[in-house]
């Protein structure tokens, strides 16, 4: 299946805007700092917890950023699929 | 001598499920703290501006031009005494909280308040939220902690120590080496820090102090 250029540029910046409005900034009032869509592959919290053992999850997610990436191509391709066959049946 | 006084009144609300909190003596507790940390002594320098007289009624020239109208600065040093003011009251929900006000709210240990103590919801704002699980040590004065440092956020203090937040500002960072040396139990270590402790970090320096007065005068507190 060959990729087009529109659809596949419409995905990217839903996917980027989905990014965007799910960020959260609140580390420096002991809140939690957020990015990544839908994982957070970027946690960060300057408040205080109970149990320590949640800090350990804190900074950068190789995991759950290639997950993200994962699912940005899957929405890709998914995305162009329904634009062909929207295209094909509207011939 | 100066004298500064800070007030705050505050609606206080407990938002959990079972609401055993007593919080007549919450807020009994709350203002014994923040009298213990914000009500301090300290000197400063302040600037002043002297355009054409100084404090003799003689007039200043620069130096240089000659000319009368140049601003001149002189520095003096000031101690100030800082007296702080609470006023509560208790509400049933958000919407009884005015504009005036800040907002202590107490949540369930669940979601993003699961194992936190409680966070400022923002720098400058006027609504914290508390963890209800450890309510009851600020209360029976295990924790001193808790409440002066999620207010400092709302009267817009940072953390001292912390650098791997994005939103950054200098001015509230200690080095290392300083953060032992110059003030090693104040409030606003972060929680990761080894200086926070629930019962001895309870200290404001007075550089916090004319941050707060200056965010005051800057129109950044009492944010929504």
């Amino acid at each position: 299946m060959k990729l087009k250029l529109i659809p596949t540029i419409i995905m990217l910046l839903i996917f980027a805007l989905l990014t965007a409005i799910s960020y959260q900034d609140n580390a420096a009032s002991d809140g939690f700092t957020k990015i990544g869509f839908p994982f957070n592959f970027y946690l960060y919290s300057g408040g205080k917890f109970s149990n320590p053992s949640i800090t350990s999850d804190f900074g950068f997610s190789t995991k759950y950023f290639i997950a993200d990436l994962f699912i940005l191509i899957l929405v890709i391709v998914i995305g162009n699929i329904v634009v062909n066959k929207w295209r094909e049946t509207n011939k | 001598m100066t004298s500064l006084g800070l007030k705050l009144k505050v609606a206080i609300l407990d938002r959990t499920k079972d609401k055993v909190t007593n919080l007549f003596r919450l807020a009994s507790v709350m203002e014994t703290q923040l009298k213990r940390s914000y009500q301090i002594s300290y000197q400063t320098y302040i600037n002043f501006p002297i355009s054409k007289f100084n404090n003799h009624n003689r007039i200043i020239n620069s130096g240089l031009d000659g000319f009368a109208y140049k601003t001149f600065f002189s520095t003096i040093k000031k101690t100030v005494n800082v007296s702080f003011f609470m006023k509560y009251r208790i509400v049933r929900n958000p919407d009884q909280k005015m504009n005036n006000e800040h907002l202590i709210q107490i949540m369930d240990n669940i979601g993003e308040m699961k194992n936190l103590y409680g966070f400022a919801h923002n720098i400058g704002g006027s609504t914290v939220s508390l963890n209800v699980s450890y309510v009851n040590n600020i209360i029976q004065g295990l924790d001193n902690n808790t409440i002066p440092h999620e207010l400092g956020h709302t009267f817009s203090l940072l953390h001292v120590d912390d650098q791997s937040t994005l939103r950054s500002d200098s001015r509230q960072y200690w080095t290392h080496a300083k953060q032992n040396t110059k003030d090693s139990t104040n409030i606003m270590f972060s929680g990761g820090s080894k200086y926070n402790t629930d019962l001895t970090s309870t200290t404001v320096v007075g550089d916090q102090i004319n941050l707060l007065i200056n965010a005051y005068r800057n129109g950044k507190l009492n944010l929504n």
